[in-house]
């Protein structure tokens, strides 16, 4: 349950800053509306996930991940452009999440 | 006309003097703003922590998720005012220090952390460091 709780934080977190994104672009109030919902909610699955028992630096070493995600997202969603020296970045942060659960 | 080459010479002075001293006070702002976002997000750390772990009532739990949400209000609003000034790649890669002031507080604290998770910790954090240093140049190179 706390990895479930773990990956929906971060989900969350990557959901809620595309959508506030979204609202920036747009000026729809809705947007902002969701993004607060969404986060709020990666804030509770924070919570939820320490409270099952994982460490505060698991969880927050974990959201290393969303810059890696967000990264992703603006390349295939937002189609911004993406060079190698980010692929390296993302690399290191995919092995240092790795190597600290190892 | 050396009279002119010389207040030529001294307004050149005292131009560039200003200049260093703009660019100097334009990063000390950024370096304390920059600071200032990770200084928060440790704060929200700390305290989600602290909120996660302590036997307090629903209440009290609603009340420090809500702050920690405040406190990554004010992170991102921040992070606003760096975006709107400063470039990304001057600023941004700072941030990446969050990853083992946060391990090392935690560690200070008791949890254990073992060697290879030091790694990962410097590992992580010459990642964020690496993708957030880059995203100027990308994002000029795409203009």
């Amino acid at each position: 349950m706390k990895w479930v709780l773990l990956v929906s934080a971060i989900s969350l977190t990557v959901v809620g800053h595309v959508v506030y994104k979204t609202f920036s672009e747009r000026r729809v109030f809705v947007f902002l509306v969701a993004a607060v919902v969404l986060l709020l909610g990666a804030a509770f699955s924070t919570y939820g996930a320490i409270r099952m028992g994982l460490s505060v630096a698991q969880v927050y070493m974990t959201t290393a991940l969303v810059p890696v995600m967000m990264l992703l997202v603006g390349k295939y969603w937002f189609h911004e452009d993406v060079g190698v020296h980010h692929y390296i970045g993302v690399a290191l942060v995919v092995l240092g999440v790795a190597v600290f659960y190892y | 006309m050396l009279h002119r080459r010389i207040c030529t010479q001294r307004f050149s002075a005292a131009a560039d003097r200003e200049t260093r001293q703009n660019d100097l006070s334009s990063r000390v702002t950024a370096f304390v703003l920059t600071s200032s976002a990770v200084v928060l997000n440790i704060a929200a750390a700390y305290m989600m922590g602290w909120i996660a772990r302590a036997d307090i009532a629903v209440f009290y739990i609603l009340l420090g998720i809500l702050v920690v949400f405040g406190l990554n209000g004010l992170r991102f609003a921040v992070w606003g005012v760096i975006h709107r000034n400063y470039a990304i790649s001057k600023a941004y890669p700072l941030t990446s220090i969050f990853f083992p002031i946060l391990a090392v507080m935690e560690w200070q604290r008791g949890t254990v952390i073992e060697i290879h998770q030091w790694v990962g910790v410097g590992l992580i954090t010459l990642g964020v460091f690496w993708i957030t240093a880059f995203a100027n140049s990308t994002r000029r190179g795409s203009q």
